[in-house]
């Protein structure tokens, strides 16, 4: 039994069906990617988990109790958000503490204070607590943002290309980092991303979004030998594979290929 | 050299604007510790004995001015009036236009740009315009004459303008930044409470600000739908105006001491209006 699970889920904005009739199972525990170019829905997707955004028809469900109607607030989702959006006159501190005091309204301050310095110290930002958000740099910013999704130990994280925002140098090392820390929660992270390079080192599966829904769900190895289409087969790969029209034959045993009129 | 020169005249041109602003207002501060004699000298005097015979008089209610009958003020009565009316209007303002001014930056309902712009077109209309009409409906409905309605009219003048004001604060903080807030697990009126508020908080600073000043300084509305029980000093300065006589120092003594609730309140703002909070929260 799969522990999200996604069924025919649709959205649209006006005439624009940016979703249609998505379909996906998700287990406890998995690193799963979505990828798509961008303006192919990806956000939107986390949205509708999120609560953020209502789906107009299909189906969360979530252990299996549908949480298609809850408000933000009553699922037990996390999120970081691809802008950071951190509140800017709070301290990081208070920024990561916040889901600890909302959710558990009568947790310690001591117990608090433990849990915070805890993530804080894991993504190595225990020195910039006492900082308001407009004096961190763009990484801690971003660390300070996961920490606020995952100091609460949600069962599903949702992450919206948290790499975007910071450098190269960043991004190379978080890419290295973030499975690391995300495996000690042993929850379930839903990852987006336009970047295949990302989206290959990270996943456990990926899912590849365009057309308002997953043309491929799979490993990253079975996706980038194994494209079911040749759209998917063009967004992996930098630069991109190319590609050109051939005939192929099977004759006397061999298999012959016509490309612009040269035989192989 | 030729900068040195530029300079100089730099500094003079900014001395001159300032002593245009600023010398009726001093001037006026002076002639409130002046004798009605020393104010109306041909020849202005910059030296005399400072008094505080306005003060005294404007706090006691009356006045003996040389060589007229004693002269009688409510002054006092029209300090607390314009605090209540303005104080009243303000907080009403403000529990009213806050909320509508998130709910016309974030909502997009039927109408609702059509509402915005007829509440600011409240601004529009003369206030003489509308006077006469609610001066019969008002002493039609028995409103004539109290606090209330008094409050209730400046709102056509303060609620605009701190809805649209505000409006555009709450319309620059990501909506981001409220999902990330319920997300972690805050109801909907917590975030609007805890996140959307204190982010807004200048342009709530700067327009309750305005509203008090527009407030405080309106005129027309009540001279004609209060009497003098419930008149403002805007109103009340008036008779101190008689046909026997125009006591200066009176005059300039009330108007610094009703200045100085605005101006107080305005320093006092001040470092809400400067605060840039928001700078830097979210990635631009």
């Amino acid at each position: 039994m799969s522990y999200l699970d996604l069924d025919n889920l649709s959205k649209s904005f006006k005439d624009d069906k940016i979703i249609s009739n998505l379909n996906a199972k998700i287990e406890k525990g998995e690193f799963f990617v979505v990828f798509g170019p961008s303006g192919s829905g990806k956000t939107v997707l986390l949205r509708l988990l999120s609560g953020i955004m209502m789906a107009d028809s299909g189906e969360i469900k979530m252990d299996n109790q549908i949480i298609n109607e809850l408000h933000p607030e009553e699922r037990d989702v996390s999120m970081a958000f691809q802008n950071f959006a951190l509140y800017p006159h709070m301290k990081a501190y208070e920024n990561i503490a916040s889901p600890l005091r909302a959710k558990n309204k009568n947790m310690p301050e001591n117990e608090i204070h433990e849990k915070v310095n805890e993530i804080a110290n894991l993504l190595k930002i225990g020195h910039v607590l006492n900082q308001f958000p407009k004096e961190l740099s763009n990484g801690q910013k971003q660390r300070t943002s996961l920490a606020r999704s995952l100091v609460d130990k949600p069962s599903v994280v949702l992450l919206d290309d948290p790499l975007r925002n910071v450098d190269a140098k960043i991004r190379f090392e978080m890419r290295l980092e973030l499975p690391k820390v995300l495996k000690e929660f042993n929850t379930t992270v839903i990852y987006i991303t336009q970047d295949f390079r990302e989206a290959m080192a990270l996943g456990d599966r990926i899912a590849v979004l365009y057309d308002g829904k997953f043309n491929d769900i799979d490993s990253p190895k079975n996706i980038y030998q194994n494209p079911s289409s040749l759209t998917t087969a063009k967004l992996f790969g930098d630069p991109t594979i190319n590609n050109f029209d051939a005939t192929i034959k099977k004759q006397n045993g061999f298999v012959e290929v016509d490309v612009n009129g040269e035989h192989f | 050299m030729s900068i040195n020169v530029w300079s100089i005249l730099k500094f003079f041109a900014y001395v001159a604007i300032i002593m245009f602003f600023l010398f009726p207002i001093a001037w006026i501060f002076n002639m409130s510790f002046m004798t009605n004699d020393e104010i109306l000298r041909k020849v202005p005097v910059l030296f005399y004995e400072p008094t505080f015979k306005n003060y005294i008089g404007l706090w006691e209610g009356e006045i003996a001015i040389e060589g007229f009958a004693t002269m009688y003020v409510y002054f006092k009565q029209n300090l607390i009036n314009s605090a209540i009316l303005s104080v009243g209007s303000v907080s009403v303002t403000l529990l009213l236009g806050v909320p509508a001014a998130y709910a016309f930056a974030r909502y997009k309902f039927k109408g609702g740009e059509d509402i915005a712009f007829t509440l600011l077109s409240f601004r529009f209309a003369p206030a003489l315009l509308i006077i006469l009409p609610l001066n019969l409906y008002f002493s039609e409905i028995g409103l004539y004459d109290s606090y209330f309605a008094l409050i209730w009219v400046y709102q056509l003048i303060t609620l605009p303008l701190l809805l649209w004001i505000v409006r555009g604060y709450f319309e620059d903080i990501s909506p981001d930044i409220e999902y990330a807030y319920r997300l972690d697990g805050h109801s909907w009126f917590q975030s609007f409470w805890k996140i959307s508020i204190p982010l807004a908080k200048p342009g709530i600073a700067a327009a309750s600000l305005l509203c008090f000043i527009y407030a405080w300084n309106n005129f027309v509305f009540a001279l004609i739908l209060g009497s003098s029980q419930i008149q403002p000093v805007t109103v009340g300065a008036l008779a101190f105006i008689t046909a026997s006589a125009i006591p200066y120092g009176l005059i300039a003594c009330g108007i610094v001491v009703s200045v100085l609730p605005t101006l107080i309140l305005a320093l006092f703002i001040q470092k809400y209006l400067v605060q840039g909070l928001s700078l830097g929260a979210i990635k631009g």
